[in-house]
C-alpha cells in the first residue's frame, strides 16, 4: 500500500546532499522515514508546518528552513501531508 | 515539590493546542498526579476510565508483538493517548484535531519528574 511513498522517499534520499526524509500526516503521525532522521520528531514537524501556515492564511503553505550547525531541515506542507528534508551541512 | 510540578505541567498543558488533561497513574489506574483544564470531560478523570487502559495494555502485550507502548483512542470530539511507562501509565486527553505525534513525544519534556514519580510508585 505504501510502496509508492517508500519509492519516492528512496528517490529523494538518493540525492547526495540529503541526509534523511520524513513524511507525516495532519495528526503528526509518521507515514514514512528514510535516512538519518528521528521518527519521534514527526509530530513537531507537522506542528511547525501548521503554525507557519497560520502566519499568512491567504498564501499557500510556506517552505520552512531550519538551519543548524549540523545541517538544515526543509519543511513543506501540502494538503494534509507534511514533508521534511534533512540536508547535510555544506 | 507538588506545587512546582503542577506549575510545570500546567505550562505544558497550555503549550499544546487542544490538550485538556495530563494524568499520571500507577499500573492499576490510581492517579498519582493530574492536571486538567475546565474543558476536560469529567468522566475521563475517574478511576473506572483510567483503570481500563492498564488492563488493555496488559492484554495487548499478550498478542505476541512484544510489550505494548501506547494506545491512541480517537473519538468524535476527543482523543485519548495513553502511554505505557512501567510502572506508570500516562494519559493525555485532547481534542480530536490536536497533534497526536506531539502528544506521543510529550513525555520527553518531563522525564525528570517521571523518574521521581517512578521511584515513589516503586516503593
Amino acid at each position: 500500500m505504501e510502496r509508492n511513498l517508500e519509492k519516492h522517499l528512496e528517490d529523494t534520499i538518493r540525492n547526495p546532499d540529503i541526509a534523511g526524509v520524513l513524511c507525516t500526516d495532519e495528526h503528526g503521525l509518521c507515514l514514512g522515514a528514510k535516512g538519518n532522521v528521528n521518527k519521534d520528531a514527526a509530530g513537531h514537524i507537522a506542528s511547525i508546518a501548521e503554525s507557519a501556515a497560520r502566519l499568512n492564511p491567504n498564501m499557500p503553505a510556506p517552505v520552512i528552513c531550519i538551519e543548524t550547525e549540523g545541517g538544515s531541515i526543509l519543511i513543506k506542507k501540502e494538503d494534509k501531508i507534511t514533508m521534511a528534508i534533512y540536508k547535510q551541512p555544506n | 515539590m507538588s506545587e512546582e510540578l503542577k506549575v510545570h505541567f500546567n505550562k505544558i498543558l497550555q503549550s499544546i493546542e487542544g490538550l485538556m488533561a495530563i494524568i499520571i497513574t500507577d499500573r492499576d489506574g490510581v492517579p498519582v498526579f493530574k492536571v486538567s483544564t475546565e474543558h476536560c470531560p469529567e468522566l475521563v478523570l475517574r478511576h473506572t476510565f483510567l483503570g481500563t487502559f492498564g488492563l488493555a495494555a496488559n492484554q495487548a502485550s499478550k498478542l505476541g508483538m512484544s510489550d505494548n507502548k501506547s494506545i491512541i483512542c480517537m473519538y468524535e470530539n476527543y482523543q485519548v493517548v495513553q502511554i505505557n511507562k512501567p510502572p506508570l501509565l500516562l494519559t493525555y486527553v485532547a481534542s480530536s484535531d490536536s497533534n497526536t505525534g506531539v502528544l506521543l513525544d510529550l513525555d520527553n519534556s518531563f522525564q525528570d519528574a517521571l523518574q521521581d514519580l517512578r521511584r515513589v510508585v516503586n516503593t
